[in-house]
């Protein structure tokens, strides 16, 4: 948590400046749909995620994302290893704010209330013929997590779009899940 | 200027994105608290040239306080051995000083025998007059000792038993004439 609070500080001032930069530019509003796919999370977490946005006022946009971690070498990984926990999906609704007013080039502010699910490893006492061992096993938790991003998006030819998201969330009701998450992707789409 | 800033936010991202990879590492051992696993000498005064022994015994099958059914130590761990380690320490003046006369850190092995019984016998011979204290590695406190189950993969539980002896409050003090 402290690494991503640590980045939104380096980001805002970036963030104002360019809000200062695009003021004079100025461009009219298009609602608009758009449809999302995450290439960052592909390359490095074998991710698929998917994103619908629907634009419903000039500085406001809502959607919705989709992700499910196909990762076989993690899943071999998560068996042996000391890993604690295994993502399996997430879903995750959101809404921006636009902090700049050119509607093909801006930075924005999210926040999201995501479900996300996966394994987990615990110890558990099993009773078997009057005696009991202690044995490795796997649960599957699904929580809540409470999330805020910052991010930029640029769309090119009207359709095309080309986004940046970096930011995270906390899970709120599960123990067994990842106190934090991530919410990063590198993603490319298109707007109709 | 602007792409140095695209180049920042990529390389943040990817930072980012290795966040939540785990909170903390899984580590798959078994804490468990069972008293009177080792049995230290009842004397606390021994001669020059005499032998101080000791002995861990350990039932596989072992009753673990709070539960009705007991606990299979060779089939949670899968392990046939118990290791714990203990040195000696003489007293100097006020100080204590780390003794190696009677043999330096010792690492040993209780080996389950066909009895179903975890057992290690040790003698040292106590060659120097003084005063002594025999410490072995603590469990969850200093009055108490640890045996870990060695550990052949981490796909099967270690337990790491602290156990207590009688005589031993942070070490086993006697005195050698």
């Amino acid at each position: 948590m402290k690494k991503f609070l640590t980045t939104l500080c380096f980001l805002s001032p970036m963030l104002f400046l360019a809000q200062e930069a695009n003021n004079a530019e100025g461009s009219s509003f298009t609602a608009g749909n758009e449809i999302k796919w995450d290439v960052l999370g592909l390359i490095t977490e074998t991710k698929i995620q998917l994103t619908y946005e629907h634009q419903f006022l000039p500085k406001w946009s809502a959607g919705l994302s989709a992700a499910t971690y196909q990762s076989n070498k993690d899943k071999d990984h998560f068996d042996t290893s000391t890993d604690k926990q295994l993502k399996n999906y997430d879903i995750i609704p959101y809404i921006r704010y636009h902090l700049s007013p050119n509607q093909n080039s801006y930075y924005f502010a999210e926040g999201s209330l995501g479900v996300n699910s996966g394994k987990y490893k615990h110890i558990e006492r099993l009773d078997a013929n009057n005696q009991a061992i202690y044995q490795l096993q796997q649960g599957e938790y699904t929580d809540l997590a409470l999330g805020l991003a910052v991010g930029y998006k640029y769309i090119l030819k009207e359709h095309f779009l080309g986004e940046i998201l970096v930011g995270g969330g906390q899970n709120i009701l599960n123990d067994d899940s990842p106190k934090y998450i991530s919410r990063v992707a590198i993603s490319i789409g298109y707007k109709f | 200027m602007k792409i140095l800033k695209y180049i920042a936010v990529l390389f943040i991202s990817i930072f980012i994105s290795n966040c939540d990879s785990q909170d903390d590492d899984f580590v798959n051992i078994k804490y468990i608290e069972v008293q009177n696993l080792v049995n230290l000498p009842t004397n606390l005064v021994f001669n020059t040239g005499d032998d101080l022994n000791f002995f861990v015994v350990v039932p596989n099958v072992l009753t673990e306080p709070g539960f009705t059914t007991p606990l299979n130590i060779n089939e949670t761990t899968m392990s046939n051995v118990l290791e714990f380690s203990y040195y000696f320490e003489k007293k100097n003046g006020s100080e204590w000083e780390y003794f190696t006369a009677f043999g330096p850190v010792t690492s040993k092995e209780a080996v389950l025998n066909l009895s179903g019984v975890y057992v290690n016998n040790t003698s040292i011979q106590l060659s120097q007059p003084g005063q002594y204290r025999l410490m072995f590695n603590a469990g969850t406190t200093a009055n108490s000792i640890s045996l870990i189950s060695k550990q052949e993969s981490t796909k099967y539980t270690q337990i790491q038993i602290s156990t207590t002896a009688n005589n031993y409050n942070t070490g086993y003090y006697f005195t050698v004439n």
